[in-house]
Formats: C-alpha cells, sequence, structure tokens
C-alpha cells in the first residue's frame, strides 16, 4: 500500500488519473447527498436556465439536470465497471489457457477470439439489447458478448511468453497440476496487463452504454449519462443552444473515460513494484 | 534404483538426427551420478525426456524403470504424481528458477503443499528445515524474502532446497553450478554431499565439479556414451581418446588441447565413430562402423581400440 502511494506521488500522469476517478465515484457513492433534488421529482417548469436553485436548469419535462447528472454517475458507472469485470475474468481465463495448453485448445480459442474480434460490435449489441430484457444485466452481456476478446488476445500473447521462463518450467518439473501453475504462478506475473485491460474495458464499456443509451436503447427506469444526453438531443436542446443541458454529460463520459484511460500509464509490473 | 535403458530422442523437427541415441544407464540407489559432454551433446534433453518433459515435436524410445516401473508407459497424470514426488529436478543455475513473486519459504515448501497435503503455515514451516540442510544461514528472515534480495549462489541453494522437498529419492540436476564462481561453486557441492539418502543425477560441463560429486562419470559426445566408469578410475586411467583429451585439457594437466576446440560437425550423418574425425587414433575401422559400448570390468568405454 505504502508502495502504491510513493508510486503515484511520483506518477503524475497517474495521479490525475486516480483523482479524476476518485471524483466519479464519490459522486457516485453520496449521490442523495450532493443533489439537491430527486432526480424523477417533476418540479413544475421545463426548459428553466441555469441559476441558484437549479445549478444546471432543468429538462423538458422539468427534472433538475445537475440531479440527473450526480445520480446518472452511479448508472454509468457500474455498467462499465461490471461489464469490465466480466470482461477482463472472461478474458484472462480464456487467454491463460490458450496460451497455457497451445495446440489443439489454442486453436479453438483462436477461432474464437478471431470471431469475436471481426463481428461488427456495435449492431450486434444494439440487436442484443433489443432482444434481451432490458435493465443493466441484459446492458451488461450485450456489451460483454465481444469486448472479451481483445483482452484474451493481449493475455495469451503475454502466456505464451511467460510460460518459457524458468520458473514455470520447473512447476511442471516437480509435478505441480496445471491450475495451479496458470492460476498462482503465471496469473500474478500478468497483473499489470491483466488490470491495464481492465482499465481500459471500464472505458470503452461507458462509452458503448452511453451510445446506446443516446440512441434510446437504455434503461428507461434508471438515469445514465447517456440517457440525458439522448434526451437532450431528442428534444432540440443543441438547436435552442441550451449547452447546460448536453455539454455536462459528455464532459462527464469524456472525464471519465480520461481517467481510466491515465491510470493505465502506471507501467509497473507487480515484480518492479516488489522490487523498488 | 532408476534403470535407463536404450533411450532414444529424435526431433521430428530435426530430420533423422538424433538428439539421444542408445543412452543406457543404472543409477545404484544412494549413488552419485554426474554426465559431462559439450554442449548440444544431448545431456539436457537426456534428463527431461527421463520425465517426459520434452516438446511434441520429440520422439523417445526406450525404456527408464523405476522401482520396476516403466516411466515412458505412464500416463501423463500418473506421471504429475510422480514428479517432483519420487523424482526431482533441480533446473540450471542462476536462480531463474524461482517465481519472483512469492516469498522463498512458500516457493521451497510449495512441493510440500502439493505431494504431502501439508498446510500453507506447516509448508513454510518446514522449508526453514530445508534451507537449514543448505546452510542458508538467517533462514527464518530468508523465508520472507523474494527471490531478488538474496544472491546468485543463495537462489542455487534455495533451489536445491526447493527440489528435495517433498523427500523424492532420486534428483535430476541440470549444469547446477552454472554462473556461479568458484567459491559459490564449492557451496553447491557441499550441498550434493549432503544428499545421502538420494539418488543423484547431475549434468555438468564442470570437470572440477564432476570429480568432486560424482561417484560414476558419463561421458557424452555427439548424442552417445563414450564412456561410464568410476570416479576414481575415470580420473586416473581414462580410456576413450575424448576423455583423455578432455582431462588433458584441464589447467592442472597442461591445458594441452591436441583435439582443437571446433564442436562436432557433420559427423551425424557418418557411419563411423562420432569422435573418429577429431582422434589421434584413428583407423580405418573406425570410419566403417560405430563401435559398440565395451565392458572392461565395469568400465564402459565406445571404442575400436579396446576391442580386441
Amino acid at each position: 500500500m505504502k508502495k502504491i502511494l510513493r508510486e503515484l506521488r511520483q506518477n503524475k500522469t497517474c495521479l490525475v488519473g486516480v483523482l479524476i476517478l476518485l471524483f466519479f465515484g464519490l459522486m457516485a457513492v453520496f449521490a442523495p447527498v450532493l443533489a439537491p433534488y430527486d432526480p424523477e421529482e417533476l418540479l413544475g417548469a421545463p426548459y428553466l436556465k441555469p441559476s441558484a436553485q437549479h445549478l444546471l436548469g432543468t429538462n423538458d419535462i422539468g427534472q433538475d439536470i445537475f440531479s440527473e447528472l450526480v445520480y446518472g454517475a452511479r448508472v454509468s458507472l457500474s455498467v462499465g465497471i461490471l461489464s469490465a469485470a466480466v470482461v477482463t475474468v472472461v478474458g484472462s481465463v480464456i487467454g491463460i489457457v490458450s496460451g497455457y495448453y497451445k495446440g489443439a485448445v489454442d486453436k479453438v480459442f483462436t477461432v474464437l477470439t478471431n470471431l469475436a474480434m471481426t463481428i461488427p460490435s456495435l449492431p450486434l449489441t444494439i440487436l442484443l439489447v433489443g432482444f434481451l430484457k432490458t435493465g443493466m444485466l441484459g446492458m451488461v452481456v450485450a456489451i460483454c458478448i465481444t469486448s472479451w476478446a481483445s483482452t484474451a488476445r493481449v493475455v495469451r500473447s503475454k502466456v505464451l511468453q511467460i510460460r518459457e521462463l524458468p520458473y514455470i518450467k520447473i512447476e511442471k518439473m516437480l509435478g505441480a497440476p496445471d491450475i495451479l501453475i496458470m492460476f498462482k504462478h503465471i496469473l500474478p506475473n500478468i497483473t499489470d496487463i491483466v488490470l491495464t485491460r481492465c482499465a481500459m474495458s471500464v472505458g470503452g464499456a461507458m462509452m458503448t452504454e452511453s451510445s446506446l443509451s443516446f440512441l434510446g436503447l437504455g434503461s428507461f427506469t434508471r438515469k445514465s449519462w447517456g440517457n440525458i444526453l439522448h434526451f437532450a438531443f431528442f428534444r432540440s436542446s443543441v438547436l435552442n443552444n441550451q449547452w447546460w443541458w448536453y455539454l455536462p454529460p459528455i464532459l462527464c463520459i469524456s472525464l471519465c473515460m480520461l481517467g481510466f484511460m491515465l491510470i493505465t500509464y502506471h507501467g509497473r509490473t507487480r515484480s518492479q513494484l516488489i522490487q523498488a | 534404483m532408476l534403470e535407463i535403458k536404450d533411450v532414444n530422442v529424435h526431433f521430428s523437427s530435426a530430420g533423422a538426427v538424433g538428439a539421444v541415441e542408445d543412452f543406457s544407464l543404472t543409477l545404484a540407489p544412494r549413488s552419485k551420478t554426474v554426465l559431462i559432454g559439450e554442449s548440444g551433446s544431448g545431456k539436457s534433453v537426456l534428463l527431461l525426456s527421463l520425465l517426459r518433459l520434452l516438446p511434441a515435436t520429440a520422439q523417445i524410445t526406450g525404456s527408464v524403470l523405476l522401482g520396476g516401473v516403466d516411466l515412458f508407459r505412464l500416463k501423463e497424470s500418473e506421471l504429475e504424481k510422480i514428479r517432483g514426488d519420487r523424482i526431482s529436478y533441480i533446473p540450471q543455475g542462476g536462480g531463474n528458477g524461482l517465481n519472483p513473486l512469492l516469498k522463498i519459504g512458500l516457493q521451497v515448501g510449495e512441493p510440500l503443499m502439493e505431494h504431502r497435503g501439508y498446510p500453507k503455515k506447516k509448508a513454510v514451516e518446514a522449508s526453514i528445515q530445508l534451507l537449514r540442510r543448505f546452510r542458508l544461514g538467517r533462514e527464518e528472515a530468508w523465508i520472507k524474502a523474494y527471490p531478488h534480495m538474496l544472491s546468485g549462489g543463495m537462489r542455487q541453494r534455495a533451489m536445491i532446497a526447493m527440489g528435495v522437498a517433498a523427500g523424492s529419492r532420486v534428483i535430476l540436476a541440470d549444469e547446477p553450478t552454472k554462473g556461479l564462481d568458484s567459491d559459490r561453486i564449492q557451496r553447491v557441492v557441499e550441498c550434493f554431499r549432503e544428499l545421502r539418502e538420494e539418488t543423484l543425477l547431475c549434468v555438468t560441463h564442470d570437470i572440477h565439479f564432476a570429480q568432486a560429486v560424482g561417484q560414476q562419470i558419463v561421458v557424452m559426445y555427439a548424442a552417445q556414451q563414450l564412456e561410464i566408469a568410476p570416479n576414481g578410475e575415470f580420473f586416473a586411467n581414462p580410456l576413450h581418446p575424448y576423455s583423455q583429451a578432455i582431462l588433458r585439457a584441464m589447467p592442472e594437466n597442461g591445458l594441452e588441447c591436441s583435439v582443437g576446440f571446433a564442436p562436432p560437425h557433420d559427423v551425424y550423418a557418418s557411419r563411423g565413430c562420432r569422435f573418429s574425425d577429431r582422434c589421434p587414433y584413428k583407423t580405418p575401422r573406425c570410419e566403417e562402423a560405430v563401435p559398440p559400448m565395451l565392458d572392461r570390468n565395469g568400465h564402459k568405454v565406445r571404442c575400436w581400440k579396446y576391442a580386441d
């Protein structure tokens, strides 16, 4: 823990990323405290300009946009993080198994990976969201269906390299079972790559979620940033020059993605951290 | 007892060339055998083949009997139980054989967890005793250290401790002194002398190390065994011209490199003795057929010179 803090002090890029994510994380956790109104509550006057009462004005049915934005962090972040977790676990397991066993197993998984990579993911996701039950879980499944592939590919190539190292080979010679070699000896040595891919997939998943919500395919019961954008655009906020409606969600999404991008610049493997 | 009979290893990727040809050797219980030879002579391949750890392109024939069971006929899952449990392997020196992320105690004790069902805490405690056996010094502190905190010599000894941890009776070691200076080599020699209960088969380039550790010396050249002899007999009276040349090239024997430095090349295609192109005693017969392994009162040699 101490080493991680010291590392952060030295690595300013990474620190900025952590601060951005901390900001949005706190926003999501303390949404009920921070938001002045219930985002679902109809407050009367629609299309209000920003004022002291409504920091970012109100939308077409008179809901407080600032409160929507604060609560939206919860949906956007949880969809992003949940999808990234699924993508990372599935992608890493497939990558490790296929890189470790090589041969026929690897061929099957490589074909699957290539297939998942060549299928245009957004149209497929849109199609799936249409058929699956609406709600967060359906969304997560739709996002994950193809995006595990790039993680699997990166992990596989790293495993192909690690498995030839003497300290992995000796495990085989000392009779360690494959499961143990893969998950006790290989996995800890590729955590840098796995975590980096994980942070990158959060950004990707949030982007997909926003796109889907923007297209009106998201969850209507819970508001996300993409969902706010959807209504902003389809109620002509751009034409009416209501920048306080469409600009904040765009900024939130972009900043959040920037945060996840920046923390991938930590660039240290676990063995380097141990030796630091 | 480990009995190696007519082991042949061919790599399908390398054509018909054999990496190991007609290798036969008997390791008596608690004996120490050292295998010497040039790089590429097939020593390491032989060691790996005994545990069937070679890549899939390798074709292995022959048999390896451990207590009457042929290891080459076992299923992979059965062999997995034998590896590390009844036959252990100590990899090449320098200490790359340790996972940089795991503490020494955990790694040395790991075979105990796998093969003896020790819980983690007990295995780590047992690793103190194992390390003490090889005199690491301050063992209680070192088991909490990561591999990079140890010196190369200490890592090598830790790996020997890891190899013998589960109590296997047969130890295979591949160049355990590689990359170590003479003082550290001396420590490794002491470690191996400690192994009183175990049967050792050790591969090395280091003739002094072989002399200090081995009770039986085996010389390999271009995939074939040239000579098998007890230690004293080998160093006092080497029979094969190649063995004689090796010993003459030692600093204390005058550094005389009579057969040159060139590695064996194109000899695999010849019908005759592999060493014939460099041999000072070459006769026409040497180029016609590979000499058989001749037994002269327990001192075996593959040379036509002793055929009559």
